[in-house]
């Protein structure tokens, strides 16, 4: 599978009569886009906003933030949720880099699973959101629309969005090229593969799985096999009650890229497996070993890096599907958060097979940031509650936030360069 | 485990069977609750003692027996 | 931290009261045989000291060293920290070290115990140096910075040189880094640290070295357990002693050996019926222990098991038990109690135990 993936640099963004892109700059007509999206019966209005860095703008409510791309060939714009199944990967699709399309859930429920980026201040320092351009898409809700439907409207918005801004590139204006193509294996080289747990369905609302995988659910799949180019080209999206994996993030997948721009230099990359956490222990037995199996007999792969979505029982997952690579003589890496800050590097590990000794920490989420009051605040106004464990606090406050409800903070996937130290 | 590794058989009654599971005990007994591991406090005294017995009967039978590790058992 | 105001100086000329603690060797007034010496208070610095305030040059003034024996300390340790903690306070020092005690078992612990007192009841940055397997190093790191040494004091100036930097700076408030960056013991927090690389590269790095062999730091440890093959099993039940232990903590009443009722690290012998016979305590903040106290059979069923004795299912029940807490008890405190109890029990040719946990 080869995919072309065309960047378009955008170095600012303002509204103007015309969607289009002129020297680096993304003019968009807002009044064309606000109707696109106003045409779905599940919001009341649609507001839509820049951002840019330095602003004093907290924007709230933030269920997903997506790269703005379009398939120019070789497929669909993300296939399953916008329009009929046909498989991602292929051809060529185009991005706009440097800005991304930010989406506000205002329904009341999931105060969890909502984070917030900041456009200037410590937040904005240290969560990549804050450092680039966004497109705040803000639908108010009709009231009447229940959670999980109105959840639904706002992804679709978003990638409507993501759609329409990236479709104002043209070909001239591409500024770089980077090509995904890992079919030819160096025999020299050792082979990696990737075990990708995309989804717990333990958060499901009323147990109603979130449609991730090409628009479908797949909560209670056994592991399988899905090529890397599907996963960043919009096979898989982050899910409503998922934090720290933003679709932008997938997109973007930071190991994924890694792999494969790596591939044919100092590894093969072997491919992915794909899997979801299971919630009892026969299940989970039988994943792990088939994980096992996969990544060894199928993907061929002297080693594997392993990641995982949320908190504790997908490490237990995780690191039972890590014992069963290691028996099979694969060597294993794994991602881990860490949740508490009184508690030392050898506390937190929730199994302890010592074969898995290769262990990447991804920063601790439960760690506090203070944040000020900033003057503007999209996605809610300034009486938004702002989860906060100890205490009530609302948007137009200074505010203190743990980092894994900071946007683009900390990140599953490996994007972030936070670890977490003994002090 | 200390004790064991002087070669004298031990059986663990706690209900947080995780830890020592995890640690590698090979005699153990899922304990009733945390505060009470040996018996049922709802129960009136002479059941509660009946309990407790079954308790201690488990633990002498287990010290006869090979200890294996990874498991645990319920009364 | 605290503000410049609140700094006690000794003089117009800025400089920061120092204090440091010593023992008998160190503080030259003799080896074993001076042992059980008193706390005394001597003027200025004394033996490391000296070095000490040449270190902190024009920022501090050590205006007394405490010196007292190791057996004085050890021996009752609770009541001379206390003694030890009175006479630093009326010193008023700003700043306070102990030690550097090496891997020195005794005087490791009296500088740790008496570091962490000074830092957690009064408030002044207290420091003290140990090496990392000395036993005070374990107790007391989360209580006082612990700076890591050398086995002995033939690292006399490196142990001193870094205390001295560390407490400098926390006299100045300046920020301290990670354990590992500065060399000190961790003291039980996490912090979040950028570095230069996101985990996903760090993670293939470290994946493609441990596929070829090569070394690599793994970012987060598994716990050690040792691997411990299971006792063989009771030969002849009709004649064997069995002991109880347990970790729910039962202590006679005002807890004489003093264990504590979190992150424990002490175990205690008690008479089994006596324990029953008088008034008893839980010595554990880990649980409620209203239905234990209400019968302390749940927790120890003693009446079940002396019937069984009399029933002949098994030979005696040994008279003594093994308490002791485990409450948050690290897993080094958990092998060390367990180390002890179980060479009493071998010692005394107990053949089973039955462990209670809470």
């Amino acid at each position: 599978m080869k995919l072309r993936l065309e960047s378009v640099k955008i170095t600012d963004v303002e509204f103007g009569p015309q969607t289009r892109i002129s020297n680096g700059v993304l003019y968009v007509n807002k009044e064309e886009l606000t109707g696109l999206l106003s045409k779905d019966e599940n919001f009341a209005s649609v507001n839509i906003r820049l951002a840019k860095p330095g602003d004093s703008i907290r924007i709230v409510n933030v269920a997903d933030v997506v790269e703005p791309r379009c398939k120019i060939s070789d497929g669909v714009d993300f296939p399953g949720v916008l329009a009929r199944i046909v498989s991602a990967g292929r051809g060529i699709t185009r991005a706009l880099k440097g800005i991304s399309v930010v989406l506000c859930d205002r329904h009341h429920h999931w105060i969890h699973s909502k984070s917030l980026i900041d456009m200037s201040g410590p937040a904005a320092e240290i969560g990549r959101y804050g450092k680039m351009l966004n497109l705040v898409i803000d639908p108010i809700p009709n009231g009447e629309t229940g959670d999980i439907d109105y959840a639904y409207s706002v992804r679709q918005a978003g990638f409507k969005a993501a759609v329409y801004l990236a479709r104002a590139g043209t070909d001239e204006q591409v500024d770089e090229v980077e090509v995904f193509d890992t079919e030819n294996i160096n025999p020299d080289l050792p082979s990696i593969a990737y075990y990708y747990q995309i989804y717990s369905p333990q958060h499901d609302p009323k147990g109603i799985p979130d449609p991730i995988f090409y628009g479908t659910p797949i909560s209670l799949t056994l592991p399988l096999i899905v090529n890397a180019n599907e996963i960043i080209d919009g096979a898989v999206l982050s899910g409503y009650t998922i934090r720290m994996m933003e679709t932008y993030s997938i997109q973007n997948h930071a190991i994924i890229t890694e792999l494969s721009r790596r591939h044919g230099k100092d590894l093969n990359f072997a491919g992915v497996v794909v899997a979801v956490c299971s919630m009892e222990p026969v299940r989970r037995a039988l994943g792990a070993m088939m994980v096992a199996n996969l990544v060894r007999d199928t993907l061929k792969a002297d080693g594997v890096i392993m990641t995982k979505p949320l908190g504790g029982a997908p490490n237990v997952d995780l690191g039972v599907a890590a014992s069963e690579c290691e028996k099979l003589g694969l060597k294993t890496t794994l991602l881990i958060q860490i949740l508490n800050t009184r508690a030392s590097l050898d506390s937190e590990m929730l199994f302890s097979d010592k074969a898995l000794n290769a262990i990447i920490n991804t920063g601790i989420i439960f760690e506090t940031q203070e944040l000020p009051a900033l003057g503007t605040i999209y996605g809610g106004d300034e009486n938004t509650q702002v989860f906060n464990d100890s205490r009530k606090q609302f948007a137009g406050q200074p505010i203190e936030v743990e980092k894994r409800f900071i946007c683009g903070c900390l990140n599953q996937l490996g994007a972030s360069c936070a670890v977490a130290v003994e002090y | 485990m200390q004790i064991e590794k002087l070669g004298i058989p031990t059986v663990q009654i706690t209900s947080i069977v995780d830890v020592a599971l995890m640690v590698g005990v090979s005699r153990l007994i899922r304990g009733y609750t945390i505060t009470c591991p040996v018996a049922d406090f709802h129960l009136k005294p002479e059941e509660e003692k009946i309990m407790r017995r079954r308790y201690m009967k488990k633990a002498i039978e287990m010290l006869q027996q090979e200890g294996k590790k990874g498991s645990y058992e319920t009364i | 931290m605290m503000s410049d105001e609140s700094v006690e100086k000794t003089s117009e000329n800025q400089k920061w009261r120092v204090v440091c603690y010593l023992n008998q060797f160190f503080g030259q007034l003799g080896g074993e045989e001076k042992a059980d010496v008193g706390f005394l208070v001597k003027e200025g610095p004394i033996g490391p000291a000296l070095l000490l305030q040449s270190l902190l040059k024009e920022d501090g003034e050590v205006v007394a060293t405490v010196i007292c024996g190791d057996n004085y300390i050890a021996e009752n340790l609770q009541e001379a920290v206390e003694e030890g903690l009175k006479i630093i306070a009326d010193l008023k020092p700003s700043l306070f070290f102990s030690g550097p005690a090496f891997n020195a078992g005794r005087y490791g612990i009296a500088c740790g115990a008496i570091a962490s007192a000074v830092q957690e009841r009064l408030a002044i940055p207290a420091i003290t140096g140990l090496f990392p397997e000395n036993p005070g190093a374990e107790m007391y790191r989360k209580n006082a910075c612990v700076v890591k040494t050398g086995i002995n004091a033939a690292q006399m100036r490196q142990a001193l040189t870094k205390m001295a930097d560390i407490g400098r700076r926390l006299l100045k408030n300046e920020p301290i880094g990670s354990a590992e960056e500065e060399g000190y013991l961790p003291r039980g927090s996490l912090k979040n640290e950028v570095v230069d690389k996101p985990a996903a590269i760090r993670g293939i790095d470290m994946l493609l070295d441990k596929i070829a062999g090569r070394p690599f730091r793994t970012e987060l440890k598994i716990p050690e357990f040792e691997e411990i093959p299971p006792a063989p099993p009771v030969k002849d039940i009709k004649t064997a002693t069995i002991a109880l232990v347990s970790d729910g903590g039962a202590v006679p009443k005002g807890n004489p050996d003093k264990i504590k009722v979190s992150q424990n690290t002490i175990w205690a012998p008690y008479n089994l019926a006596d324990i029953f016979a008088n008034p008893f305590q839980i010595a554990h903040s880990g649980y409620h222990p209203t239905e234990v106290r209400e019968n302390l059979n749940r927790l120890l069923p003693m009446d079940v098991l002396k019937e069984m004795v009399a029933e002949g299912v098994f030979g005696s029940l040994f008279p003594i038990f093994c308490s002791c807490s485990g409450n948050t008890t690290t897993v080094q405190s958990c092998k060390d109690m367990g180390k002890g109890i179980a060479q009493k029990l071998f010692d005394e040719g107990v053949n089973a135990v039955i462990l209670t946990s809470t």
